[in-house]
């Protein structure tokens, strides 16, 4: 290879590099700021160092396993851990809006978390229903004791599946593509295993003792792509033939 | 070497650019997102072990866009064709190994981002045979038309 060849080679990566870098500089979108709104989904308390942002889908397996490494870091360090959650029903999951829908309607009267934990317990049951899990939903809110008929008021309401699109929109403008997204103390990590890893790496930091938050479950190295735009939520109907509290 | 007719180097022509463009728009669509998308791909893969991620999650991107501008211009054509075959292998081990470990292939191979194309693993191990086989029969050729390549040894 001569000299001028490899000066060849050298300005077409130039070129390659200054596009990306310039075409990345130009999309890039100022960073959002997650107002606390007054149906936020927070857990934890509000002076704990390590806050964590949720961008989660009900019906992705791999968001359940985000759950587990949620969990297990709580367990000993409560009162280190804030994490809020944002809704980001996917595209490809057809009972992830009525799932959104009714544990919104939950944080409304009070019960986001322990609904949220029923509706991920028993992903795999009613997300294999085939048809609106409706009946479902409205069973977790009755063994939860929420006031039924306020729920069921709720489910109705366009208004709450608006604040549902608003967490999604809210993702998008950060740049979510994926579920689950958790931005630990505003750094990026996508699936249960990086979540893991954020929390023990800032853990460590705040606790100044080494920290480890492992998962034990392989799958939870997975997570899901996102698409467009999630899809229509059904008509809330909870009368309609479905198995009633698969649960 | 066999001696190109004007079909064949034309033939050859338009693999070169179709593998260009497969390496190139693969390794654009990541490089586009927030790695930690593409780490979390590299994590879903057994055989890669969790220390080489953070490294991969940067390299793997920018050598597949490096090496699709280079069969679409048609620079070092020899060079980038064995870069091409040598990353082909890489991923067709890393599937099969998948498959071997897990009796399955990922949903969605995670090979172009979170872009509109999505191929099961099933799909992209089977694009990355027939690419091995197409660059194998392409490092054959004797002479490279319409390249860089081409342009910088006549000038010379």
């Amino acid at each position: 290879m001569n000299k001028k060849y490899i000066i060849a080679g050298i300005v077409l990566i130039a070129v390659l590099a200054g596009s990306i870098f310039t075409v990345k500089v130009m999309r890039k979108k100022a960073e959002p700021v997650a107002e606390k709104t007054p149906f936020a989904k927070v857990i934890g308390r509000e002076d704990a160092p390590v806050k964590i942002m949720e961008f989660s889908d009900f019906q992705c397996p791999a968001c359940r396993h985000g759950q587990i490494a949620i969990k297990k870091a709580f367990t000993d360090y409560a009162d280190q851990i804030q994490v809020t959650f944002y809704h980001y029903p996917l595209a490809g999951h057809p009972y992830s809006p009525p799932a959104h829908q009714a544990s919104e309607c939950a944080n409304r009267l009070g019960a986001f978390w322990p609904y949220m934990d029923r509706v991920f317990r028993d992903q795999a049951i009613w997300s294999k229903l085939g048809t609106q899990p409706l009946n479902t939903f409205l069973g977790y809110a009755k063994e939860l004791n929420i006031n039924v008929e306020e729920f069921v008021a709720c489910l109705s309401k366009q208004e709450v599946w608006e604040s549902v699109l608003e967490d999604k929109k809210l993702g998008d403008s950060m740049d979510v593509k994926a579920t689950p997204t958790f931005f630990v103390n505003g750094k990026r990590a996508v699936g249960a295993q990086a979540l893991a890893e954020e929390m023990s790496l800032e853990l460590t930091r705040v606790t100044g003792k080494e920290v480890r938050i492992q998962l034990d479950v392989p799958e939870a190295h997975a997570h899901e792509k996102t698409q467009a735009a999630p899809p229509p939520l059904p008509q809330i109907q909870p009368s309609q033939g479905e198995t009633p509290n698969a649960g | 070497m066999p001696v190109n007719s004007k079909w064949q180097s034309l033939f050859w022509f338009a693999v070169r650019l179709f593998i260009g463009f497969v390496f190139f728009y693969s390794g654009f669509s990541k490089v586009m997102e927030p790695v930690e998308n593409f780490k979390a791909v590299l994590y879903e893969y057994r055989l890669i072990p969790h220390f080489v991620a953070p490294v991969l999650m940067y390299l793997v991107p920018w050598v597949e866009l490096i090496l699709g501008l280079f069969l679409l211009t048609g620079y070092a054509p020899r060079l980038s064709a064995k870069g091409a075959i040598l990353l082909s292998g890489m991923f067709v081990m890393m599937l099969t190994v998948q498959y071997a470990l897990t009796g399955s292939f990922p949903s969605d191979c995670g090979c172009f981002g979170e872009g509109p194309i999505h191929l099961s693993g099933a799909q992209v191990l089977l694009l990355d045979i027939v690419q091995i086989i197409l660059m194998t029969g392409y490092l054959r050729q004797k002479s490279f038309i319409l390249s860089l390549d081409q342009y910088l040894r006549r000038e010379s």
